[in-house]
């Protein structure tokens, strides 16, 4: 855990696993660990908000999930982004740079 | 989400939450394994990469619980779960909780008997179509000789049946009674009705027809229609019963028609209706009561106004009533809903009882909050810490709510339950109280109104600890134990605010229970003017076909009371009219006096006029003022000998002797105007009613003066037995006479004077027992809330009492302490109840009778029982903490 790590800003944790399961599906650890990778260790997702998130969006029907061998022969519950999932996450990606581009303005205005 | 995957979601949630969890288990353990994994290939030992990975997971218990909680279908497992925790919380406290569910179950009960009386009673229309068209046609006076409201009239009723605008039809009626002969004699209640009436009504006949104008004609041959229960009871049921004959007052009448069995009009017992058969040539004065059906749309008092300009053609109809006697009279039609006269004197009853019912639910209501209060306290260092181990806000209230749920579910259920056994123990005892009250029931409306108000109690109930469970911070609560949760400032205030409102009501139902019990004690002292205990009453009533003269009616009942006269036991004997306290039976008419002077333009003031037997006045202990009472000569000799009450008196002489005066009933200038009589005698008042005062009665004798007939009076009679045994003991014998003398002749109205004595209060005495039911209720409860309060308030401050113990104080100074702060309370809800009372003084206002709303007695009764029983709820606490050991109180903490 490293001491420049931050928790990701609240709401984004959705939009980050989103994006991650874009690439390619997943199980649990392998998106924090993935997380971090891109961050490159500045965002450190915590179990407790990563797993809740995984449920929620699985019961908005935005990913799917199935229990899949891993490459080193152990069980694990792999999750995978569904259609709708994906016009979700273009979508919560522009409204997430919207959002941005607005509090930027802002910022740079006072 | 789609709802089919959400639904399969759920039942996956709810049926399989072990299995589910294990799935998380799973994945969270497989992040663990992963993380230590990694640990390790950074060449960390074993033991340090594991105990790394489950840092910084956090606890797989705690990950695998909040993923639970927000699972889909989760909050249905949770209420279950929430009432099976609340009724094992409910029954580690058995003591709570039965006094919280009996106190409930009191509080409901009530309201749900009420409710279901007031909804039966006053709530539901009349069982006729469009009931609310149906409307009485009554008239009122300026008063002063005549009473305030007089009825129809037959002549009101040929002149207003032109108006047409406001009425679709209106009928007039007379409720009789009759003989009805077959092999057990029986005397039935009958209604004399215009053919209209049906048109009023529009209810059709079960069977047959109804009787039509024709044989609404004078001197048309006799017809009947007969109730649903004669038919039963008569002809067994039998379709063919149309076209059969029934011998009425000993003529035989033509069945026409049966009615259906809801038809009560104008209650159910009447048992067969007649054609009144209104003569145009021999029209009366207001003694019939009429019922008309309005037009939709217009109003009653658009029909008044109608009526009102019609009003003085009656002149024309009838010669003795002229126009100025009219307009002296202040003769005006009045029109209101029939339903006011079939549950209006039982109204103001119900609101009120209602109104007191509440107040005891509100008691209740209050008390449970109260005890819930207490317990919120007691649990409150529980609720912190729960809070502090994690459990949510919402959690906690869902399950407050959750346990004030269960307890209202089950002080409705008992609630119910007493309800049920209330009514039908009022079904029976308050039918002679209650009109329509047969078919009260606690029906859907009921427990729908029932349920309203039970939910609405536990909303508030269950706010009320959470509302404490807010204020105070946790570790506060968890640093200073129940001490510092205890001696919150807000608690107590809420505590005592609770207390005074309870004592208040209580104080109202104490106040009202009071005063009908004053108003009953006022009644019993009321002057009857009569003996009541010791005397048989019955009737029996001479059909005109069988006796159609006067000396044969004489002659029969001379007959009947000389042979009973002649039995053992019996002190005296006689007969008369009507009795007293019976109510609208007496018939009256004005009365002139020879001495006063005549007027063209007044109608004289009304007296009773009554047939008595030689034998009455003495048989019911009615004093002879002065004079001699009627003899056997009178009626012999036809010698026009009356004899008059006190009150009479009055109106006929202003001074000097009144034996010797000259009276005569009915107006001057009527068709078969009645000569005068002669006042022989003088004899005290009796009541028609306790509340009202004696109007006066002129005795007559049964045959008397030509002009002045009174067999049509005479033909039914009443007798008084005064005896010697038990009243009841003589009947068999009376019966075995009277069937000797005409075996078609019933023995009809056996009651003893007594009871028609007690039956006259009936009403008083009802609202009274359930005023003081109420306020027992009430008063118990509040009793019950105080004595609670100070216990806590009490227990709370053990630790202060047993250091002032141990400081020197006695006991007697910490007793005082204590009943000083519970009678404080006690009087300040005391007198905020009497300012209440005060103020809703009008709701009992008609139901009081010589009592004022705010009677000092009753208040200052109220007040010491009131206080008394605040002393003793105190009593028990104050004694407790003043025998406190001092070494244990300080050790309870």
């Amino acid at each position: 855990m490293g001491e420049s790590s931050a928790e990701p800003l609240r709401g984004t944790v959705d939009l980050l696993v989103l994006k991650t399961l874009a690439l390619a599906p997943m199980h649990g650890w392998g998106i924090s660990q993935r997380i971090q990778q891109l961050s490159r260790g500045a965002v450190e997702l915590n179990q407790g908000s990563l797993y809740p998130a995984l449920q929620r969006l699985e019961r908005k029907d935005w990913i799917d999930s199935e229990w899949r061998v891993t490459d080193s022969g152990r069980r694990a519950k792999y999750y995978r982004l569904t259609a709708a999932g994906r016009r979700a996450a273009g979508r919560e990606a522009a409204s997430w740079r919207r959002h941005v581009l607005l509090i930027e303005s802002l910022l740079r205005s006072t | 989400m789609r709802a089919t995957k959400w639904l399969a979601m759920a039942w996956r949630d709810l049926a399989r939450t072990s299995s589910v969890d294990a799935d998380a288990g799973d994945e969270m353990r497989f992040h663990v394994d992963m993380e230590m994994e990694k640990h390790l290939r950074a060449g960390i030992a074993p033991d340090e990469a594991r105990r790394l990975a489950l840092l910084s997971f956090g606890g797989v218990v705690r990950h695998t619980e909040a993923m639970r909680d927000d699972r889909v279908g989760h909050g249905v497992g949770r209420l279950a779960h929430d009432a099976r925790f609340a009724l094992r919380q409910l029954r580690k406290t058995p003591g709570f909780t039965i006094a919280a569910v009996v106190t409930l179950a009191i509080g409901i009960g009530g309201n749900a008997t009420v409710f279901s009386v007031v909804n039966g009673v006053l709530l539901r229309p009349l069982p006729y179509p469009d009931a609310d068209r149906l409307v009485t046609i009554a008239h009122t006076t300026k008063g002063g000789n005549l009473p305030p409201r007089i009825p129809g009239s037959s002549a009101t009723h040929v002149v207003y049946a032109d108006a047409r605008r406001s009425f679709a039809a209106i009928a007039l009626y007379e409720t009789i009674k009759v003989n009805l002969e077959g092999d057990v004699p029986e005397r039935a209640k009958a209604v004399l009705a215009t053919s209209s009436l049906f048109n009023v009504l529009r209810v059709s006949p079960a069977l047959g027809r109804f009787f039509t104008n024709a044989e609404d004609q004078p001197g048309a041959p006799p017809v009947a229609m007969i109730s649903h229960g004669l038919w039963t009871r008569r002809f067994g049921g039998d379709r063919s019963v149309i076209g059969k004959v029934l011998a009425v007052d000993g003529v035989a009448h033509l069945i026409v028609g049966v009615m259906p069995a809801s038809f009560a009009f104008p209650d159910d017992k009447v048992q067969l209706w007649l054609p009144m058969q209104v003569d145009v040539h021999d029209l009366g004065g207001f003694h019939t009561p009429s019922i008309g059906r309005l037009i939709p749309g217009v109003t009653p008092l658009d029909a008044q106004r109608e009526l009102l300009a019609l009003l003085p053609r009656v002149s024309a109809v009838v010669d003795f009533l002229t126009p100025a006697m009219l307009d002296g009279a202040g003769i005006r039609p009045e029109v209101h809903p029939f339903a006011d006269d079939v549950i209006g004197g039982v109204r103001p009853i119900l609101w009120m009882m209602w109104a007191m019912v509440g107040l005891v639910l509100l008691i209740a209501c209050v008390n449970v909050a109260s005890l819930l209060v207490v317990r919120a306290e007691a649990r409150h260092g529980e609720m912190m810490l729960r809070r502090a181990l994690g459990a949510e806000r919402r959690h906690l209230l869902a399950q407050s709510l959750t346990e004030s749920t269960v307890l209202i579910v089950l002080g409705t259920a008992l609630g119910v339950g007493l309800a049920h056994i209330a009514l039908s123990m009022l079904r029976r005892l308050a039918s002679d109280v209650l009109p329509r009250v047969g078919d009260v029931r606690a029906d859907t409306t009921v427990f729908v109104l029932t349920a309203a108000v039970a939910g609405a109690a536990a909303m508030l109930f269950s706010l009320i600890p959470m509302a404490r469970g807010r204020r105070s911070g946790s570790s506060l609560v968890l640093a200073g134990g129940q001490r510092s949760a205890t001696s919150d400032r807000g608690a107590r205030r809420l505590r005592h605010v609770l207390v005074v409102s309870q004592v208040a009501m209580a104080t109202v139902l104490l106040v009202a229970s009071g005063l009908m019990v004053r108003s009953v004690q006022k009644l019993s002292q009321v002057d009857i003017g009569f003996i009541p205990d010791g005397v048989l009453t019955f009737r029996v009533a001479l059909p005109s076909a069988e006796y159609p003269t006067a000396e044969r009616v004489a002659r029969f009942h001379g007959a009947l009371l000389a042979r009973i006269r002649a039995l053992p036991d019996v002190r005296a004997v006689g007969a008369t009219t009507d009795l007293p306290l019976t109510g609208a039976n007496a018939y009256a008419d004005p009365l002139r006096a020879d001495r006063a002077a005549p007027s063209a333009k007044t109608i004289p003031r009304l007296a009773e006029m009554r047939v008595a037997t030689p034998g009455y006045f003495e048989a019911m202990g009615i004093p002879l003022r002065r004079g001699r009472a009627l003899r056997e000569t009178d009626t012999d000799q036809r010698s026009g000998a009356v004899v008059v009450s006190d009150a009479v008196v009055r109106t006929i002489v202003t001074e000097g002797d009144p034996i010797g005066a000259r009276v005569a009933h009915g107006l001057a200038g009527v068709r078969g105007e009645r000569p005068w009589s002669d006042v022989v005698g003088v004899v005290g008042d009796v009541r028609v009613s306790l509340e009202e005062p004696p109007m006066g009665a002129v005795y007559y004798a049964m045959a008397n003066r030509p002009g002045v007939e009174m067999d049509w009076l005479a033909r039914s009679m009443v007798y008084a037995v005064r005896v010697r045994a038990t009243p009841a003991a003589l009947v068999p014998a009376i019966g075995a006479l009277l069937h000797d003398l005409d075996p078609r002749i019933p023995l009809a109205e056996v009651r003893t004077l007594r009871s028609i004595v007690d039956a006259a209060s009936a009403t008083k005495y009802f609202v009274m027992v359930g005023l003081v039911v109420a306020a027992m209720a009430g008063l118990f409860l509040g009793a019950i809330g105080l004595y609670g309060v100070l216990s806590l308030i009490t227990a709370q401050r053990t630790r202060e009492i047993g250091v002032r113990i141990a400081l020197g104080a006695t006991p007697g100074a910490l007793r005082f302490g204590i009943l000083r702060h519970g009678i404080a309370l006690c009087g300040l809800g005391l007198g905020i109840g009497l300012f209440a009372a005060a103020a809703l003084g009008a709701l009992i206002r008609p139901l009081l009778f010589q009592v004022s709303a705010t009677d000092p007695l009753t208040l200052a009764i109220v007040s010491v029982v009131l206080l008394a029983v605040g002393t003793m709820a105190t009593w028990i606490p104050a004694s407790r903490a003043a025998h406190l050991d001092p070494v244990r109180a300080l050790r309870a903490e």
